[in-house]
């Protein structure tokens, strides 16, 4: 149960560092993300990546719990490769141009 | 490449990573196959077991086991029980009798058996005479015979000391044993979490503490062999050819990682269907999102086989002894046993002790027990964890120790000490290797981390041919190298895969009571996968690959049908009683055979996109995009 939580949390978080990066923002926002905003995907990214090591040490002590954690790392990274290129809608694309939307009232700008 | 001009760094790596990643890499492939495919051996051989099936859990089983014991066994010195878990549905019993010395140190601190046969290492044999064991398996003596071997023993070097462990470990393998090694083999075979004291080895159906015959089988463990010390030759040389392979791959990796531009930019980039740059991607993918393991694996590889590439520091610093120092590497200390009291005395009740002992390790859970004087004053009863909670520590599992009348603890677990920085490294690396400590999870994990790596290794296989695709168009014909890359590539994947399959239909297909079984299933392997290559080579390319996937890929998907045909416990009825072990393998093969058909599909569908586009390029990339 808590390895799924750590999956969960490691597939957030390799998300956030997607939508960080120019190519597959395209992929899965359709557009961009202006740089702040990148730049704050990539740190929220990161802090999950952390999170989820965190979680997987205490669960299982110091060396298992990386262990685990690699593993997890591996599976979660391969999922999110084979979804962004067959299936990136289900990734949430929608959900988060509706959020981007949002939050820049005529949806992403993007960058030059 | 021209070697008399100056050239970057990044194109001699190139260079490098092609060339050493092809001469060995058939050879690679099949190491990571077989080796993947070990870290399921318990559940392999019970798969090829059917007899095995029909056990169920059962509360009582403990008790049945003593009585069976009690039974078979009265007047042992030692009783071992392995514990039904998550990795057999049988109890396993082992005894050692009154007049036999004790063979080796305390069971629990040396190396192995905290999660069953699986977990053989490559380690050393503790002091002990091994023969005693000889001819006391059910069939050891008559089998030995067959097994007899020319010429002396290798054990000439440090190798023995290795031997004698890892050999203790193999399943019904091995073309040149001699019975007394046959024998300490199968002695070794029944080191399911019980410690391997030689003795016969029985499994108990829990639920009616009925004794099981199996049937003779190679099992998984011919796969596991296979992956460090190949077949039919020499072990020592066997370890060199494996060893420079893995310096190899080691070798291939370093450079890959040197030669790739843009390791994080492209992290989670797969661009299907375009031909050479789909193949690049899916080879970069497998490989970086699975470099972790990667890199342990063949490096801790490299360590497992490091005495006998390099045996000079051991033999300077230990006189000559590997066993010393692997015994000083694993901690070992000889304990020894209690001596019976002469007075007769019942043995406590277990129950209320294993109880204890599960509250103690809620996680791990209980492995073994053993159970030293039983029946005498002096009894002790021990209990072992079903595996170990650190890697430093080679994830040992922990043990606790009651007084075999009265119940009292008289040994804690104890608290691992912290061992020295090296030997934690060669410890853990060790321990990763084996996945000894792994729960089922992780044991999944490992399982599919090493799938990617053989998807790697294929892939880079197939690439080479690809990206010379160009030349041959422009040279108007196939040069006899690259056709013979084609025909070994077929053969060395898709063969390996067929002859695997044909491996598993073998086992369940030869009667049972025929004696050499093992043996027969072997041949069943590697006729096939030589019969793989002349096939590949009167095929074209894309015939060859296609009829070998597609093959393999029917084989494996009605790998369940066969068990449910030939007396295993079919799919919905081992998923529906909890027999992970047996339902695992199943649904393994359903998906696995899926995914092979598909590439097969997809192979011969393909359209060549453009001239630099090969016959298999989409289809194959798609293989690997599947099975990742």
């Amino acid at each position: 149960m808590m390895a799924l939580a750590s999956f969960v949390l490691l597939f957030i978080g390799l998300e956030a560092l997607c939508l960080g990066m120019d190519r597959h923002a395209r992929q899965l926002a359709g557009s961009t993300l202006p740089g702040p905003l990148a730049r704050c995907a990539r740190v929220l990214g990161c802090m999950a990546l952390l999170g989820s090591a965190m979680l997987e040490i205490a669960q299982r002590g110091l060396s298992i719990g990386l262990t685990a954690w690699f593993g997890l790392l591996t599976l979660a990274a391969m999922t999110l490769v084979l979804a962004l290129s067959y299936r990136p809608a289900w990734l949430g694309a929608r959900l988060i141009r509706a959020l981007l939307g949002r939050a820049f009232g005529s949806g992403p700008s993007a960058r030059p | 490449m021209r070697f008399d001009q100056a050239r970057g760094l990044r194109k001699s790596m190139s260079w490098l990573h092609t060339w050493a990643g092809l001469v060995l890499g058939w050879l690679l492939f099949a190491i990571f196959l077989t080796g993947t495919l070990s870290y399921f051996r318990n559940e392999i051989t019970l798969w090829m077991q059917p007899e095995l099936h029909s056990a169920r859990p059962d509360e009582k089983g403990l008790d049945r086991a003593l009585s069976l014991l009690g039974r078979v066994a009265p007047g042992a010195a030692q009783w071992q029980i392995a514990l039904p878990g998550e990795r057999s549905p049988v109890f396993g019993l082992n005894w050692r009798e009154a007049g036999e010395t004790e063979g080796r140190g305390r069971p629990s601190m040396v190396e192995d058996d905290g999660d069953g046969p699986s977990s053989g290492g490559l380690g050393a044999q503790p002091p002990g005479p091994p023969g005693r064991r000889a001819g006391r398996e059910n069939r050891g003596a008559d089998e030995g015979a067959q097994w007899r071997r020319q010429g002396p023993p290798e054990a000439s070097s440090g190798l023995e000391a290795r031997e004698g462990r890892s050999r203790g470990r193999s399943g019904g393998r091995g073309a040149e044993r001699s019975g007394e090694e046959r024998g300490r083999e199968r002695g070794g075979r029944g080191g399911g979490g019980g410690g391997e004291h030689g003795g016969p080895r029985l499994s108990m159906n829990p639920a009616t503490g009925g004794m099981i015959a199996p049937r003779e089988t190679a099992g998984g463990d011919f796969l596991y062999r296979f992956h460090f010390e190949l077949y039919g030759m020499d072990r020592a040389l066997a370890r060199w050819i494996v060893g420079i392979a893995t310096l190899f791959m080691f070798v291939a990796m370093v450079s890959g990682i040197i030669i790739h531009r843009n390791i994080f930019k492209d992290f989670f980039t797969f661009r299907p269907g375009k031909g050479k740059r789909s193949w690049l991607d899916a080879h970069n993918a497998t490989s970086v999102l699975a470099l972790p393991f990667h890199l342990m694996i063949t490096f801790s590889g490299l360590l497992l086989l490091a005495n006998q590439i390099m045996p000079w520091a051991a033999h300077y610093a230990y006189g000559g002894s590997v066993r010393a120092m692997m015994g000083e590497m694993k901690n070992m200390h000889a304990e020894s046993a209690s001596p019976r009291s002469g007075e007769s005395a019942p043995l406590a009740a277990l129950a209320p002790l294993l109880e204890a002992a599960r509250r103690q390790w809620p996680q791990e859970g209980v492995g073994a027990i053993t159970i030293s004087n039983p029946g005498d004053a002096n009894a002790r009863i021990e209990f072992r964890q079903a595996r170990g909670v650190s890697l430093a520590t080679r994830a040992y599992p922990q043990s606790m120790v009651f007084d075999g009348r009265n119940g009292q603890l008289l040994e804690a677990p104890r608290a691992a000490e912290a061992p020295g920085s090296v030997r934690a490294i060669w410890s853990g690396f060790n321990a990763l290797h084996l996945g000894r400590f792994a729960s089922p999870l992780l044991r999944w994990m490992f399982f599919g981390s090493g799938i990617l790596g053989c998807v790697m290794v294929a892939s880079g296989l197939v690439m080479w041919v690809i990206a010379r695709q160009r030349d041959r168009e422009r040279a108007g014909h196939t040069p006899f190298g690259h056709r013979l890359v084609e025909v070994l590539n077929v053969a060395g994947v898709a063969g390996l895969l067929l002859a695997t399959v044909c491996y598993f239909w073998a086992s369940r297909l030869i009667p049972a009571d025929i004696i050499g079984r093992s043996r027969l299933e072997i041949a069943c392997f590697f006729i096939v996968w030589l019969l793989a290559l002349p096939h590949a080579a009167l095929r074209t390319h894309r015939e060859a690959w296609v009829e070998q996937l597609g093959l393999a890929g029917l084989l494996t998907l009605l790998l369940p049908l066969l068990n449910a045909l030939g007396g295993g416990a079919w799919l919905p009825l081992s998923l529906v009683s909890g027999q992970w072990q047996v339902a695992g393998f199943d649904v393994a093969a359903l998906g696995i055979g899926a995914l092979l058909i598909l590439a097969a599909w997809r192979t011969h569908t393909h359209v060549p996109r453009s001239s630099t586009t090969t016959q298999v390029g989409t289809a194959g990339t798609q293989l690997q995009m599947e099975e990742a």
